[in-house]
């Protein structure tokens, strides 16, 4: 099918007919069975994922970059001779993007369709409008990645960060959800306010916001020097909000409150995705110079080794993948940071099947066990790894599935995760030959790599392995074994999903050869026919020698093997304890999240309620105060006036004075109007000073 | 007479019909001139030219010839666009004032109040098209005797200090700016060839110190009613006493006199006044952003923190106005359009629970003689005033949630464009301010969430559950309307603007509804499908009803 722009116009809106839909007609005026806002959605994604299935997908080896822009320029904010002119753009990048974006959107929305049936035993009350949201958010992420410009692509990020905050708080009864999704909501736009600002300073000097023209801007030389550099920090300020990275991560864990297909789907697979995806388009265009580069370097692999040391002490199997997802995220980083920008958006493909899979498999999970204890009338926390165990023979398939996912994020071969992690740590290991006083680049990714390895199989192990319930505390314990002894493996409508997840995890789509990147790494790394020539130039970075390759596969995956073994040890076969480290300090400061989470609670949100209400009291104390002290003032000199006149009046008055004193009795009478509210009082004094003025006036200029 | 004229005194004659009219026809005549306005204001935003520059639709004749006063009036981009955003919100007004005797309890005063609404309307209108001094200072003056008399007899508790404060504060204002007007006239040219017609002054060069001085004059009158800090004291408590749809006017439109008359003097006639004053204008804008999100932040009661909050978007016009780039000008007059209809939309919002549960507190104050202004029981004090109405109220929690994010800046809403413009423009001329200008973004941002998190979320406050459930989709459907749409206009394309609907059935259910809380009075009233508490049926009340 021929690559048009009615085409792509079908795939952008198809998902937000649905949510109009949705949200205006189901329920309201159209009765229905409950399944009727779950079909709309399906359609809504399952239409533009054929669509790019047969029309975009038999393109991908075209190099040409689809610029669509609709026939007279779609000038959406004009400003006469400036002008924001927006459309849709269609590269390498964006087409391989959109069959994850959609392919994923798709299991997630099948997923859910039985996930979020119950809630607490009764029928979900807001079915239709979880599959609303999560339409809405399927349109803001094809948004972002059609655009052809940062206009529209900020609209869709602000969009997707609406749709975070809506469904992280969408079980809004509970106070931890809500706090949730205004911790998510803010930390997020403290990064989208920077961002913004970076876009301003590409808009001043480049006077265009469409990508094509900012490279060609950038090459040109409009912008340069320190205010480049600037640019591309504040642009990466946006990244790093979204995307959780260091120190703007927090947010991330925290928005694990959520509905698990929404962790998976936002949290995991498109939206904190997006911020790679961000940087990597701004690496691509020139925004990021050598200095920004470092930084996002050092933040991305930094972000990698510190999530992943939060994650090796959480008990929450959400939060563990939660960690895992920032550390992920900051790999992704740290291969945009060294220029290998292919390595970051395979690695970002691959995570974002890998992971989602993960995630579902975690609901899959806490469905089962959700529904065990409810049954038993448990109140036991069914995310709670400790409250698990053994359930690979009670959920073989979700078990299977996972079990292959966790293999991909660890990076053991024959996975996608090998081929893509590979890639980037091969990226990070070329860099640092080059620039030896950058070897801490190269530490942090392998280093995060062995944890990886680690508390993945930590939580596969507390998770499926052992004896259900053998890490349960607290007096339900006994119960909760029980409960866990009848749990039965999820519906096909939740392992169909997993399944094909899980063959994307495989190496097999990705490359025939299981330790190259085959050819994916051809089309991500193709010209991109709008980009200057020269722009090509941070490519260069990304491939090393042979050789370098060579040692980053034995170093990954023999330090990925000592991570599992480790974890073996310690989980599996016991032969190691974990309870002197769990007295430690450091494992306290591990749990504490490193302190990042208090820290950020007393200085940002307390003090800002705090300078709330200092101002509050100083507008009303200072300002307005001055304001009314100000009226008393004017009226006690009334007072203080009139009661002049009335001494005078009692104890000089005589008959030859009296004149005087009625004068003045009259003057304060006078005053007194001001005062009384009578509007022609007022306004005979406005327009007897306006002529008394105009005169007056007059009579000094002639 | 042409369509400009037809604009302003359409509701004029609306005044005069009122005057002759039975009473009880008074609002459907209100309704009627604000909607031959609203036609007219259409019929100029379509015939309006976007292309070429300058003033359209002019009427010019002399007035009082012997000091060349003239009654002149024309419209350019930023006039159509706060035409249009008057001639809509006025109609919303009358709407939402549809049952203003019963909400304000002034039974048989429809007709002043009509009457008075009007000339509001008449002075705002010939306000925004004035190209006389003269004529812009009469109609800037007009506006302020019905909004006084609006404030002090229909509005709330302490309605009369507030009226004052609002009329003296502003009055004070515009004695400057008098001075100024008439300085300008006769700096303007030597006799015989002076002038009030703005185009012609604008067209003047005068000396650098001469238009400092008349940019302060203007200023002060201006800045008094945009309002800018620190003059904005008397905003809050005009906000607050104030009934709803006058509510609705002042944040919609009265505000915008303030920023427009910056823009049409301050800049258009006086734009080579010294770098300084934009300095310092542009400073004021960041303190406005942010000082008034943090007042925001901090307000219990919900009407005064949607009147912090227009503080805060004020700030976003002067700063887009100090900027004086293209995006940023237009960024500004884009937020003043944006501003009118969400502010609009946020006080109507707050009526809808203020009519319905007898308060407003987000979270019930701790000071008694508050809370006894306030007929609140005193046991409530620091308790919250509501709690999940998304669960009592689902459509209009839905509308209010446009609002709230169309007012954080949420893009896809209107909000958003005048934000991005007016701190794309502002970047290009104060980089630093522009950056610091975001902190109260973000600040906005929070206090919106936490007020949703307060109000809305959670559990249903005891007694929450009788507030609305059965009556929410009908009222809140007409409580607010959000349209987000992209329609391209002018120079300053309206990139989507909730348009604010009203609460005309909202007030006719007031009194069926159980309070939320606790009820100042609990007003026997005829309601639909049931038959009138009438004289006689009050003596078996005890058995009807406890």
């Amino acid at each position: 099918m021929e690559l048009s722009g009615t085409l792509l116009a079908i795939v952008l809106f198809a998902p937000l007919v649905a949510f109009l839909i949705q949200i205006l007609l189901v329920g309201r005026w159209v009765r229905g069975p409950r399944v009727a806002g779950a079909v709309v959605s399906l359609l809504g994604v399952g239409v533009p994922f054929f669509l790019v299935l047969v029309g975009v997908v038999p393109h991908l080896f075209e190099p040409t970059a689809v610029l669509w822009v609709p026939q007279a320029p779609l000038r959406w904010i004009d400003l006469g001779p400036l002008s924001f002119q927006v459309g849709l753009m269609v590269d390498n990048t964006t087409k391989v993007l959109l069959f994850m974006v959609t392919l994923v959107c798709l299991m997630i929305h099948l997923f859910s369709v039985e996930y979020m049936k119950v809630r607490d035993g009764e029928p979900e009350p807001y079915y239709s409008r979880f599959f609303a949201y999560l339409s809405l958010f399927t349109f803001a992420m094809i948004l972002l990645t059609l655009s052809d410009n940062l206009l529209t692509l900020f609209i869709g990020w602000e969009l997707m960060g609406l749709c975070s905050y809506l469904l992280i708080g969408f079980y809004y009864e509970r106070k931890s959800a809500q706090d949730a999704a205004i911790k998510a909501f803010l930390t997020t736009r403290v990064g989208d306010v920077l961002l913004l600002i970076g876009l301003a300073i590409v808009w001043a000097s480049v006077g265009s916001l469409r990508l094509p023209e900012v490279a060609q801007g950038v090459q040109a030389g409009a912008i340069k020097g320190w205010l480049l550099t600037l640019a591309g920090l504040f642009l990466f300020a946006g990244a790093v909000g979204k995307s959780a990275q260091f120190p703007l991560h927090t947010w991330l864990p925290d928005a694990m409150e959520g509905p698990t297909p929404v962790s998976a789907l936002i949290h995991a697979a498109t939206m904190v995705a997006a911020g790679v995806y961000l940087a990597a388009r701004m690496l691509q265009v020139g925004l990021f110079d050598e200095r920004t580069l470092l930084v996002v370097a050092y933040v991305g692999g930094f972000t990698a080794l510190f999530a992943a040391s939060i994650a090796l002490v959480q008990t929450d199997i959400k939060r563990v993948l939660a960690y895992s997802t920032v550390s992920q995220l900051g790999y992704m980083m740290l291969a945009v940071g060294v220029g290998n920008y292919t390595a970051a958006l395979f690695h970002l493909l691959t995570h974002a099947f890998f992971k989602a899979c993960l995630f579902l498999g975690s609901g899959s999970v806490i469905h089962a066990l959700h529904e065990a204890f409810h049954r038993h009338h448990l109140h036991a926390d069914a995310q709670d790894m400790r409250n698990m165990g053994g359930l690979r023979r009670r959920m073989p398939l979700t078990f299977g599935t996972f079990l292959i996912a966790t293999l991909a994020i660890s990076g053991i071969p024959l996975t996608a995760g090998f081929l893509s992690k590979d890639a980037i740590l091969a990226g990070s290991l070329a860099y640092v030959l080059e620039h030896p006083q950058h070897l801490m680049l190269a530490v942090f990714g392998f280093i995060a790599a062995a944890m990886t390895a680690f508390y993945m199989f930590r939580l596969v192990f507390w998770t499926f392995a052992g004896t259900p319930g053998g890490r349960a505390l607290g007096p339900e314990a006994d119960a909760v074994r029980g409960a866990l002894a009848e749990v039965r493996e999820s519906s096909w409508v939740m392992t169909v999903p997993l399944a094909v997840l899980a063959f994307f995890a495989l190496w097999i789509f990705w490359s025939l050869h299981p330790a190259s990147e085959g050819w994916i790494a051809e089309v991500l790394s193709g010209a991109e026919g709008w980009l200057p020539e020269a722009a090509h130039r941070a490519e260069a970075h990304g491939h090393g020698p042979a050789s370098v390759h060579l040692w980053t596969m034995v170093l990954s995956v023999g330090l990925a093997l000592l991570g599992v073994l480790v974890a073996a040890l310690f989980y599996l076969y016991r032969r190691w304890s974990t309870e002197r480290f769990a007295q430690g300090q450091f494992a306290r400061v591990l749990e504490a999240k490193y302190g990042l989470d208090a820290l950020y609670d007393w200085a940002f949100v307390r003090n800002a309620h705090r300078l709330s209400q200092w101002s509050g009291r100083f507008d009303l104390r200072v300002i307005d105060g001055a304001v009314n002290g100000l009226a008393y003032l004017v009226v006690g000199a009334r007072h203080s006036f009139t009661w002049v006149t009335g001494a005078i009046d009692r104890y000089v008055v005589d008959g030859a004075v009296n004149g005087v004193a009625w004068l003045l009795r009259q003057l304060g009478a006078g005053f007194r109007q001001l005062q009384t509210g009578y509007i022609q009082g007022y306004l005979l004094v406005v327009f007897s000073g306006l002529v008394a003025l105009a005169f007056l006036i007059s009579a000094a200029f002639r | 007479m042409g369509l400009l004229s037809l604009l302003w005194l359409a509701p004029v004659v609306g005044m005069v019909v009122i005057l002759l009219a039975p009473r009880r026809w008074s609002r459907a005549i209100a309704l009627l001139a604000t909607l031959v306005s609203l036609g007219v204001a259409l019929a100029i935003g379509v015939g309006f030219q976007t292309q070429s520059g300058g003033l359209q639709f002019v009427e010019r004749a002399a007035w009082i010839p012997a000091f060349h006063i003239e009654y002149f009036l024309g419209v350019d981009g930023l006039s159509v666009a706060l035409v249009l955003l008057t001639a809509v919100i006025s109609v919303i007004g009358v709407i939402a004032s549809w049952r203003i005797e019963e909400e304000s309890h002034r039974s048989g005063t429809e007709k002043s109040y009509f009457f008075l609404y009007l000339l509001l309307v008449a002075g705002m209108l010939g306000f925004f098209i004035a190209q006389d001094l003269i004529l812009f200072y009469v109609f800037f003056e007009l506006t302020l005797l019905p909004m006084y008399f609006l404030i002090g007899y229909w509005g709330g508790p302490r309605r009369e200090y507030a009226a004052i404060k609002f009329f003296l504060y502003t009055l004070f204002g515009s004695v400057f700016m008098l001075v100024a007007i008439l300085a300008l006239y006769f700096l303007s040219g030597p006799a015989g060839a002076r002038t009030f017609a703005i185009p012609e002054l604008a067209a003047k060069n005068l000396p650098v110190w001469v238009l400092n001085w008349l940019w302060l004059g203007f200023y002060l009158g201006f800045a008094i009613k945009v309002p800018i800090f620190p003059f904005h004291t008397w905003l809050p408590d005009a906000h607050v006493e104030a009934p709803t749809p006058i509510s609705v006017i002042l944040a919609g439109i009265l505000l915008k006199m303030g920023t427009y008359g910056l823009a049409r003097i301050n800049l258009q006639v006086l734009g080579d006044a010294s770098e300084g004053w934009w300095r310092f204008l542009a400073v004021l804008g960041v303190v406005n952003i942010i000082y008034g999100a943090f007042c925001a932040m901090a307000q219990l009661d919900m009407k005064k923190l949607v009147a912090y909050s227009s503080i805060g978007h004020m700030g976003f016009v002067l700063l887009g106005i100090a900027a004086r780039t293209p995006e940023g000008v237009n960024g500004a007059i884009f937020q003043m359009v944006s501003h009118g209809l969400l502010s609009g939309m946020l006080f109507l919002i707050v009526g809808v629970v203020y009519v319905r549960a007898h308060h407003r507190f987000i979270v019930y104050p701790e000071d008694p003689a508050l809370l006894q202004l306030y007929g609140v029981d005193p046991s409530k004090a620091g308790q919250k005033g509501f709690g999940g109405l998304a669960t009592v109220m689902p459509v209009y929690t839905f509308l209010m949630a446009v609002a709230f994010f169309g007012s954080l800046g949420l893009p896809g809403l209107s909000g958003f464009v005048g934000e991005f413009l007016s701190l794309l423009g502002a970047w290009k001329t104060y980089p630093l301010y522009a950056l610091v200008s975001v902190i109260g973004v973000v600040i906005g941002a929070a206090y919106f969430l936490w007020t949703i998190q307060r109000m809305f979320l959670g559990q249903p406050n005891p007694g929450g559950e009788r507030l609305a459930r059965r009556s929410s989709p009908r009222a809140a459907g007409v409580g607010s309307a959000g349209a987000p749409g992209g329609p391209a206009w002018g120079d300053a394309p309206l990139g989507a603007g909730p348009l604010a609907g009203n609460g005309l059935e909202l007030g006719g259910r007031s009194g069926d509804v159980d309070p939320l809380g606790d009820a100042v009075s609990r007003r026997e009233k005829p309601r639909w499908g049931r038959r009138p508490v009438s004289e006689t049926s009050k003596v078996w009340r005890p058995f009807c009803r406890s």
